[in-house]
């Protein structure tokens, strides 16, 4: 897991104190930061609204691998609101690095108003300290909003807990799979089906507005790619082409698609315009060229092409021009994605009977396998590009049954996987990028 | 049996507006549609043509792991088919390509479309009206034989072609 450079050291030594409070992400796995977030104080007529709350911020924190929660019977010192001031000594005293202290009113209109601060013991500083007001309902965004501030001020890096996953939830015989669109938060929580599985569906993907969502389905009997408008849940056919249409993505502006189009046994990459509905064909060769993604800046794409005999990652300009093989390390290479960074391209790789999820640099240096598995496929970025998730399955038995598939994330740098819990099996996840 | 299954999931698309609206049922299923009333829908049984199709030739061949090529056996098998079409002039295909699930989702369906094409290619060269011929591809996602082992993966790595 991420490296913890300083607040370990920061309790033994007193004297390194002045340095402030942070965690370094790039490195290799050591502790986490020990955090005392006591119960948020409640002022509202909803009693579980402090637990519910404060439960989903310690969550989110935990399960980053960078935070551990300091006991609460621990606690010496019983703040009783946002304004009382912390007694540090109370908090140096149970080895607490930093400390979280908020309480939760009711606005005349209902809503509720949520507001927190985050201080650094050893320095007896504040590091953050704000107000969020939302109404009651949209408890768990406020929460989720709150981790990313502590996540971002103590690492510096973009948070990723304010976002959503859509993917396809999975149940059923293998012969017989029902597939659906599914939408929750990154938690698992607010679960939500968006089709009702009597069409097979496949690869979602966010829009960068979080409006839509473009997919594979073989719903009007013919495999094509759909645009899904999330309020309404209406759904249209994108474009007018004489074959399967299929691995779609959006550009980074949200103005086109990029995805492939079969025919007559070869798939080639295409563009497609929302606007202008027109279509361009960006690459032209008789070998498979598929699972398009643009670089975070829309002027490069990356894909997977069998071309040179299996598949392998290229780099292109947006037009097609200037292709060039960035994987050489043993075996086939697929399902490339871009870092919303732009630091890295995240793949599928299949060696030696197992598949992997690993990272390369976009110009095929520094390549790492991060997890691996009897299958492991489809990796996608947190928002903040430090963060996969992607699926794994497991082999069913000879009568179809007993095989599972289920979310992961696990950071890049191999440490802190994690399942993602489901109500049913889980695939194709797409993370939508920070909602705040 | 394609032609037939599609008329009848038109069919019960009608009474429940339209087909592509199905998407977001649960979500906002109250609407004036009726997308909360349940629409039972059972696949026709294989029609006469489709039975009498596979009876008479071998309606599937096989293919190597990541592989598209047709090897003695399925040309064989190919050339039952071809036989079967021009003696029966009338009757319409659809080959369906799939792949076993040692692949990645996209580039199984690329790959279960090009074994498709490979089938259908090969009767175009033979003298089979390529009109005659559509072709759909399910990657990995629809296998025929159950099992996570080479031989179920052997079974499923192939292009399968259903008359109507």
């Amino acid at each position: 897991m991420y490296k913890i450079l300083l607040m370990i050291a920061l309790f033994l030594c007193p004297t390194w104190a002045q340095a402030e409070l942070r965690i370094d992400v790039s490195g290799a796995q050591s502790e986490p930061l020990p955090i005392a977030i006591p119960y948020f104080s409640n002022q509202t007529l909803n009693a579980d609204l402090s637990t519910k709350i404060t439960d989903v911020i310690t969550a989110d924190l935990e399960r980053s691998g960078l935070f551990r929660l300091v006991n609460r019977d621990a606690y010496i010192q019983n703040l009783t609101g946002v304004d009382t001031r912390p007694i540090f000594t109370d908090w140096q005293a149970i080895k607490a690095a930093a400390l979280v202290q908020g309480d939760i009113r009711q606005m005349p209109n209902g809503n509720i108003t949520v507001s927190f601060r985050l201080w650094d013991i050893f320095n007896q500083t504040q590091m953050v300290a704000k107000s969020l007001t939302t109404t009651e309902d949209s408890w768990r965004r406020i929460a989720h909003i709150i981790a990313d501030n502590i996540y971002e001020r103590i690492t510096g890096e973009t948070g990723y807990f304010d976002s959503s996953i859509v993917f396809i939830s999975e149940s059923g015989n293998q012969k017989n799979r029902v597939k659906r669109l599914t939408i929750m938060d990154q938690d698992g929580e607010n679960l939500r089906y968006l089709s009702n599985g009597k069409s097979m569906v496949l690869t979602p993907r966010f829009s960068p507005n979080m409006k839509q969502i473009t997919y594979f389905s073989y719903q009007n009997g013919k495999p094509q790619v759909y645009l899904m408008d999330i309020q309404s849940g209406t759904s249209e056919l994108i474009g007018h082409f004489p074959g399967m249409t299929f691995a779609p993505r959006f550009s980074p502006d949200g103005k086109k698609l990029i995805m492939s189009m079969a025919r007559n046994g070869n798939s080639d990459i295409y563009t497609y315009d929302l606007k202008t509905k027109k279509q361009t064909q960006i690459t032209k060769h008789l070998a498979i060229d598929t699972s398009p993604s643009f670089s975070p800046d829309g002027k490069r794409i990356v894909f997977n092409s069998d071309r040179g005999g299996t598949s392998q990652l290229y780099t292109m300009n947006a037009d097609g021009s200037s292709v060039q093989r960035i994987s050489f390390g043993k075996g086939t290479y697929s399902t490339p994605v871009w870092s919303p960074r732009g630091d890295y391209i995240a793949f599928t790789n299949i060696r030696d009977g197992q598949f992997n999820i690993g990272i390369m640099h976009p110009d095929g240096s520094a390549e790492r396998m991060i997890a691996t598995g009897w299958l492991v496929e489809a990796p996608t970025w947190a928002p903040n590009g430090r963060v996969l998730m992607f699926f794994r399955q497991t082999p069913s038995d000879n009568w179809g049954d007993k095989g599972t598939s289920q979310l992961y994330s696990i950071d890049i740098t191999g440490h802190n996987e994690q399942l993602i819990p489901t109500p049913q099996d889980a695939s194709d996840p797409t993370w939508s990028p920070l909602l705040h | 049996m394609l032609k037939q299954l599609l008329t009848v999931v038109c069919a019960f698309g009608l009474l429940t507006a339209c087909a592509s609206k199905e998407q977001g049922a649960d979500l906002y299923g109250n609407g004036k549609g009726g997308w909360n009333n349940d629409v039972n829908i059972m696949e026709l049984d294989a029609t006469g043509i489709t039975k009498k199709f596979n009876k008479e030739t071998t309606p599937v061949v096989y293919f190597a792991f990541n592989s598209s090529s047709l090897d003695a056996s399925a040309k064989a098998a190919l050339k039952e088919q071809i036989a079967w079409l021009k003696a029966n002039p009338t009757a319409l295909i659809v080959i369906e390509g799939r792949c076993d699930e040692r692949g990645t989702r996209e580039y199984n369906l690329a790959l279960g479309e090009r074994r498709a094409n490979v089938a259908r290619s090969y009767m175009v060269a033979n003298g089979i009206a390529a009109d005659r011929i559509k072709t759909i591809s399910y990657g990995k996602e629809k296998p025929v034989v159950s099992g996570s082992n080479e031989e179920a993966w052997a079974k499923n790595r192939n292009a399968t072609t259903v008359a109507y």
